[in-house]
């Protein structure tokens, strides 16, 4: 691990160097300190908001997943496993801090800001809460710094065999758009949700996690 | 201790106290952070429970906090809330001082989110 008891890391220069590592931690690292019930408390995860972030990804992939995936994961492991890493590679390259997304404050010489990694976040968690998919990839498009600006949200998302699709990506939209309107001023344009995938997990029923 | 220090503390305490906000994180992505801990620990200051960042240009204050808030509440409200106690603490405290305030959410907390296995302790809100 890449503690930072010294406090002379500075976020951001490690993954100039090492693009695969989220403020020092590799997703499997994060892997690990999930599975071990996040304790020992380690402070260079818990004090990362992109390891907060990750970590809360994490857990509702492996909760969520393996009810989907474990019926296939025998027939065909490998296409599985192929589509897991793709996951794990975008919620750590979305749980960055990214741009700063701007909140009216009304107030003089103040400056209130939510970072795009966690509108990542919250636009992740809100489709995975719909029941019966997963959220695999998200982008924010448009200039998200600029007040009123707007901004189309791209959602690639998995479903479990045989949740009907349409009604999936429409109640994944429904939550999106929600959680949006609730925790940001973004001026979302649209929510575009592609089911990329299908997870034909046999005793799956149409929005059991819902 | 620096005064900078300590009311980097009282900040810290006092937006921890804000209904909504559920962690604050170190002025991390910021090379003066770095900077103002390594001359608190040269200083002989400790720095724990300092994680507002507090720096001063010339005749101005700027302050950063950096914080992770709960999904119960709508993020703006909870920022606002964060920023105007931010704001009547320094006009209290520090009465005339030009201050510029910055407060960015870094971590929205969901819905059934386990926390960490130990958090640090929070300290309650300052008196002024």
């Amino acid at each position: 691990m890449n503690g930072d008891s010294d406090g002379t890391r500075v976020p951001g220069l490690a993954e100039a160097f090492e693009p695969e590592r989220l403020d020092g931690h590799t997703i499997e690292e994060l892997g690990e300190y999930l599975d071990a019930g996040r304790s020992p408390h380690d402070a260079s995860i818990e004090d990362s908001p992109g390891c907060r972030i990750a970590l809360d990804a994490l857990r509702r992939l492996r909760e969520r997943s393996w009810e989907m995936l474990a019926a296939q994961a025998g027939r065909d492991a490998g296409r599985e496993q192929g589509w897991i890493a793709a996951v794990l590679a975008n919620i750590s390259r979305e749980a960055r801090a990214g741009r700063d997304v701007p909140l009216g404050s009304g107030l003089p010489d103040t400056r209130l800001e939510v970072t795009e990694g966690a509108i990542r976040g919250l636009v992740r968690a809100a489709g995975d809460s719909a029941g019966g998919g997963l959220v695999g990839r998200v982008r924010l498009v448009g200039d998200v710094t600029v007040p009123g600006a707007p901004v189309r949200v791209e959602v690639a998302a998995s479903a479990a065999w045989p949740e009907p699709l349409h009604p999936l990506a429409q109640r994944m939209r429904a939550r999106i758009l929600d959680q949006l309107a609730r925790h940001s001023e973004l001026n979302v344009t649209a929510v575009d949700v592609t089911i990329e995938d299908i997870h034909a997990g046999d005793e799956a029923e149409p929005g059991a996690s819902r | 201790m620096s005064a900078d220090l300590g009311l980097s503390r009282d900040l810290t305490a006092l937006v921890a106290s804000v209904a909504g906000v559920v962690e604050i994180f170190s002025d991390g992505p910021s090379l003066h952070a770095a900077a103002a801990s390594a001359a608190a620990r040269l200083a002989g200051a400790d720095a724990a429970g300092a994680r507002v960042a507090v720096t001063r240009h010339s005749r101005t204050l700027a302050v950063h906090a950096s914080i992770g808030v709960d999904s119960a509440l709508p993020v703006p409200t909870t920022v606002r809330r964060v920023a105007g106690a931010i704001r009547d603490f320094l006009s209290a405290a520090r009465p005339g001082t030009q201050a510029q305030v910055r407060v960015t959410v870094g971590y929205i907390r969901h819905p059934g989110t386990a926390g960490p296995a130990s958090p640090p302790p929070r300290p309650g809100p300052p008196a002024r």
